[in-house]
């Protein structure tokens, strides 16, 4: 089945054959450009034409009759080659014309090619056998665990296929002349349609009987054969994993957009970004960037499989590419949102004065909450919680613990409450939001593992960091639960070095001094109750 | 040195004073004229009778009318100019004297072997 044309050859109207009007047209196209040069170019051409029309209807049988490649195969025998066409006065011209260099182009060749005809348009290309470039790309991709398949689909999108005899003949750098024309399309003819009547092995080994060495015939044959039955397991494996993947995917936008995930845990942390739009443009946009590969890699599979083009239109194509392009800049656009929301930095810093002595000795222990949080470990982050009224709220464990020296003779407890924003004021809005408490009772302080804000707060990056600012003599002991808290680098100026909890430590000089550490620990427990009120007496 | 162009020449060389010959005899289309040469077996391909029919056409050595034909294009029909004719009659008599030389060398050879 072939496409007609109708065309318009001396004021007549003639149905012609698609490949017979191809030749037809380079055949004229060819003559024309002999006489660019000549005078009277243009009426030489419609006397050719003319004649052909004449031609055309001494050999038509009946009226309506289609011309085909025969029927211009014989008018090209009875009006001659273009060179034929030459007066012997401009025969000096024509040996600079047939060395003109031809033009030799980059094609997908569909014809011998397996999945997108790269490889065999690379052998038409650089003269090399097209099985080395498909060895090449298989090492490559099981090299690079696949990532060489994106470069293959997208050298499959951007070099365009050789489907015209004109394409061909550049793609394998031969001469544009009527003959060769010929010759591409009926070959091209003779091959598809040797596809569809072979089955495969003859198909294969017409194929190869083509190839020059007969060492490489047995060869390729070989992995011809293997080559393509990987890459039809490789088709059904994408078209599986893909489908799979589209279905999971949608069900989950569907679930998602219709009940929301609040009790995933993980979604509590979208839930607490402050995207600025709806979320379900945001899960829309997610799901577009990662559909729309999937699609391509199920069409890939099709194709593949079917070994024939899929019937998606260029407009489908470039829609989706389209979609897909918006969608990551969409996700690009609300990433630089997000950091922009968190530029700048602020603390909001509240001091409390501890009513004690300098001589007396402060215990210091980290708490936990009954309902909240049972282990006391410093934890970075921040997640939603539930209280028992059912109010959500962000909950972190991200504090800091720093003891330091105070510059007069009281003890302090400085909170510096920290979170960021687009701008100052509102990154101290959102620090002094966030709750955090201590208490002191006697000697013992108790500082909160953890602080709350509302969840309208959203994610700002906060975090707390705790200042002991404890005066000159009094002595420390700090319990072992504040261990996790206080693992600070050097910079930050800790006086309270990580493994000195659960000691008694005088500050004598901006150094915290070990009381108790010549001791023997066994004994301690002891002696403790001694120590502890009496501490100058062990001195 | 092929053949075959040495032949392509000599023919194309007589072309035109064959041309303008059959156009002396009577008016005709490109078609008639071709029958003309195809017969002679002067020409094997028609294509190049085009360009030659139109240089000597811009030469005035030739002009043409339209006629219509049925079922066909219409035809143009060739017709000599009187510059035409005084051309041919010079190309006649030195065609004459080719041939004559021609002949007079040939045979003179033949005659030798």
């Amino acid at each position: 089945m072939n496409k007609t044309i109708n065309i318009n050859l001396g004021g007549i109207l003639f149905h012609i054959d698609e490949p017979a009007y191809l030749i037809l047209k380079n055949y004229l196209d060819n003559i024309r450009s002999s006489f660019k040069n000549t005078p009277g170019c243009e009426e030489i051409m419609s006397d050719i034409e003319n004649r052909i029309a004449e031609l055309l209807i001494e050999n038509q049988k009946s009226n309506g009759q289609i011309i085909s490649v025969d029927d211009i195969e014989k008018i090209i025998k009875i009006m001659g080659q273009p060179e034929d066409y030459k007066i012997e006065s401009e025969e000096h011209q024509q040996p600079t014309q047939s060395t003109k260099k031809p033009i030799k182009k980059l094609f997908r060749d569909t014809i011998n090619g397996y999945v997108g005809g790269i490889c065999s348009g690379l052998e038409h290309y650089f003269k090399i056998d097209a099985i080395w470039f498909r060895l090449l790309f298989i090492a490559l991709a099981i090299a690079s665990f696949g990532t060489v398949v994106l470069v293959y689909i997208a050298l499959w999108i951007f070099i365009p296929e050789a489907k015209s005899a004109t394409q061909r003949l550049h793609m394998i750098g031969e001469q544009v002349n009527i003959s060769n024309i010929e010759k591409q399309v009926k070959e091209k003819f003779h091959q598809v349609s040797d596809k569809l009547k072979d089955v495969d092995y003859k198909n294969l080994s017409t194929k190869a009987r083509r190839k020059s060495s007969l060492f490489f015939e047995k060869l390729s044959l070989g992995i011809k054969n293997t080559f393509r039955i990987l890459v039809q397991i490789l088709g059904y494996i994408l078209i599986t994993l893909t489908s799979l993947g589209l279905i999971a995917l949608t069900f989950t936008l569907i679930s998602f957009l219709a009940f929301g995930f609040q009790d995933a845990q993980w979604f509590s942390y979208i839930e607490m970004v402050d995207i600025g739009l709806p979320f379900w443009i945001a899960g829309l946009t997610l799901y577009i960037i990662i559909a729309i590969p999937l699609i391509v890699l199920l069409l890939l599979g099709i194709k593949i499989c079917r070994k024939q083009d899929t019937n998606v239109s260029k407009t489908t194509k470039y829609g989706l590419l389209l979609l897909w392009v918006i969608a990551i800049f969409t996700a690009v656009f609300l990433g630089l949102r997000q950091i922009s929301k968190q530029v700048i930095s602020q603390e909001y810093i509240t001091t409390k004065n501890l009513n004690l002595k300098p001589s007396d000795t402060l215990y210091l222990t980290m708490k936990g909450h009954p309902f909240l949080t049972e282990s006391i470990q410093r934890k970075r982050g921040l997640e939603i919680k539930t209280n028992n009224e059912g109010d959500r709220f962000i909950f972190s464990k991200d504090i800091n613990l720093i003891v330091k020296k105070s510059h007069d003779s009281l003890p302090k407890v400085k909170i510096l409450k920290k979170a960021n924003a687009t701008n100052h004021l509102k990154a101290i809005e959102k620090a002094k939001a966030i709750h955090y408490n201590l208490s002191l009772s006697e000697k013992q302080l108790y500082l909160d593992s953890f602080f709350t804000t509302e969840l309208a707060e959203k994610h700002a990056q906060q975090k707390i960091e705790v200042h002991l600012l404890i005066p000159e003599n009094m002595v420390l002991f700090a319990d072992k639960s504040t261990k996790s808290f206080h693992l600070n680098p050097t910079w930050k100026n800790d006086l309270l070095q990580s493994g000195e909890e659960e000691k008694f430590l005088r500050l004598i000089d901006n150094q915290l001094i070990c009381l108790n550490c010549d001791k023997n620990i066994k004994n301690l427990n002891n002696n403790l109750k001694d120590s502890i009120t009496n501490p100058n007496l062990n001195n | 040195m092929k053949i075959e162009n040495t032949k392509a020449q000599m023919r194309k060389g007589v072309l035109e004073y064959c041309i303008l010959s059959i156009l002396k005899e009577r008016d005709s289309y490109v078609a008639e004229i071709l029958e003309n040469l195809k017969t002679a077996q002067l020409i094997v391909v028609e294509g190049t009778i085009y360009p030659l029919l139109n240089r000597l056409k811009n030469a005035d050595l030739l002009t043409y009318r339209w006629e219509e034909s049925t079922g066909g294009p219409p035809r143009k029909y060739y017709i000599l100019t009187t510059k035409g004719a005084v051309f041919l009659e010079e190309l006649a008599s030195t065609w004459d004297n080719l041939q004559k030389a021609v002949n007079t060398i040939t045979n003179k050879n033949n005659s030798h072997e």
